[in-house]
């Protein structure tokens, strides 16, 4: 078997890591479960580099979190999400952009206020309770 | 044809230099990142928390907090939207706090004049049950793992959900999708990268998904841990 450098396992990682079934099965050869067939060199190579690993831990993480994500809330069964299904994207109400800008003018100036003052001046948040916003816009992507 | 794109994390390059000068207090960078991003971290709390006058809440501490904190974002770290859902995360346990400590819950109905108009096309989201103030933190943190991986999702083109619904609940590999949907392989290979990319900066924010010092754990194999409620 000819072992397999890093910048071509890198590449075999990014390509599996489009095919999350695929990525699972590298996952347990690697951990000493079915072998694949005719000893794959990139299982062998797992195995011994730290930096792949990683980014075969990140993968698989990211994939069980999706699946997981993807199936209803409380369902013994998973359910199937269909690209065209109602995944609204939800924008912000409009007006909320000028509140954040407000807010984050009124924490520079609260800050330079303190700083001129001393540490002895309570400083209020900038926080502020946001007035009733005029309108959700809601948007589409397809 | 043109290709149909969803909205992307952009240049982890371009968002460090936008952040470098947010910590400045340039504004119009400010709300670069507030364009780029409000809507992400909007989606994900109206999500969660199923009540859109506290996800705007969230929102403005979220961008409060990048105001004052931009210099403290490391690139190295992380992307910044995942900065910025960790943050958005606090927030909304904050929030919620603040809501118990008034005696009040989430995702009840506001009485201001135009809600029902707001609400409308949102309202099978909102019709979902709200977090309990008190409800366990491994079941909170899934509720926001949902609540983000659902809102990167909706922000993806038609096309590039749909080969990773394919990927992911078909188990299919790439040279299947592309037989299935038509398509050469390297379409199918550039969206599903895109959608994947999306996905996977957005979840650096979450707690548990971090990669972890160079260690397989057979755990890792199934569900991902979860931090607690904090």
């Amino acid at each position: 078997m000819t072992p397999l450098g890093h910048p071509e396992a890198h590449e075999l990682l990014l390509d599996l890591a489009l095919e999350p079934s695929a990525l699972a099965q590298v996952v347990q050869a690697t951990l000493g479960g079915p072998a694949l067939p005719d000893g794959d060199p990139l299982v062998a190579h797992l195995q011994a580099c730290a930096i792949c690993q990683e980014q075969l831990v990140a993968w698989t993480r990211t994939h069980a979190a999706v699946r997981e994500a993807l199936h209803q809330a409380g369902s013994a069964v998973p359910q199937r999400l269909e690209p065209w299904d109602e995944d609204t994207r939800i924008l912000p109400p409009p007006d909320l952009r000028a509140h954040v800008l407000e807010a984050a003018r009124t924490a520079s100036m609260t800050s330079t206020v303190a700083g001129l003052v001393g540490p002895d001046l309570e400083t209020t948040s900038a926080r502020t309770r946001l007035p009733a916003l005029t309108s959700i816009t809601q948007g589409r992507r397809f | 044809m043109r290709e149909d794109l969803g909205v992307h994390d952009d240049d982890p390059a371009a968002d460090h230099a936008l952040m470098a000068r947010v910590g400045l207090g340039d504004e119009e960078a400010f709300l670069t990142v507030y364009d780029r991003y409000a809507s992400r971290i909007y989606g994900a709390s109206v999500r969660l928390l199923r009540d859109p006058e506290l996800a705007a809440e969230v929102v403005q501490d979220t961008f409060l907090a990048t105001w004052s904190r931009a210099a403290q974002f490391d690139p190295a770290a992380g992307s910044l939207i995942g900065w910025l859902l960790a943050i958005a995360r606090h927030r909304a346990i904050d929030r919620l706090r603040a809501e118990k400590r008034r005696g009040t819950g989430v995702g009840k109905s506001s009485t201001a004049s135009g809600a029902d108009d707001r609400r409308d096309g949102i309202a099978h989201i909102l019709a979902l049950p709200a977090p309990e103030i008190d409800e366990p933190g491994a079941q909170f943190e899934q509720r926001w793992l949902r609540a983000v991986v659902r809102t990167v999702l909706a922000e993806l083109s038609f096309n590039e959900r749909r080969v990773l619904v394919l990927a992911y609940d078909d188990g299919l590999s790439q040279s299947e999708i592309a037989d299935r949907l038509g398509l050469p392989v390297g379409t199918v290979k550039s969206r599903t990268r895109r959608g994947l990319a999306s996905l996977r900066a957005s979840l650096e924010g979450v707690p548990g998904l971090r990669a972890e010092p160079p260690t397989l754990l057979a755990t890792d194999l199934g569900t991902p841990a979860v931090g607690g409620y904090s």
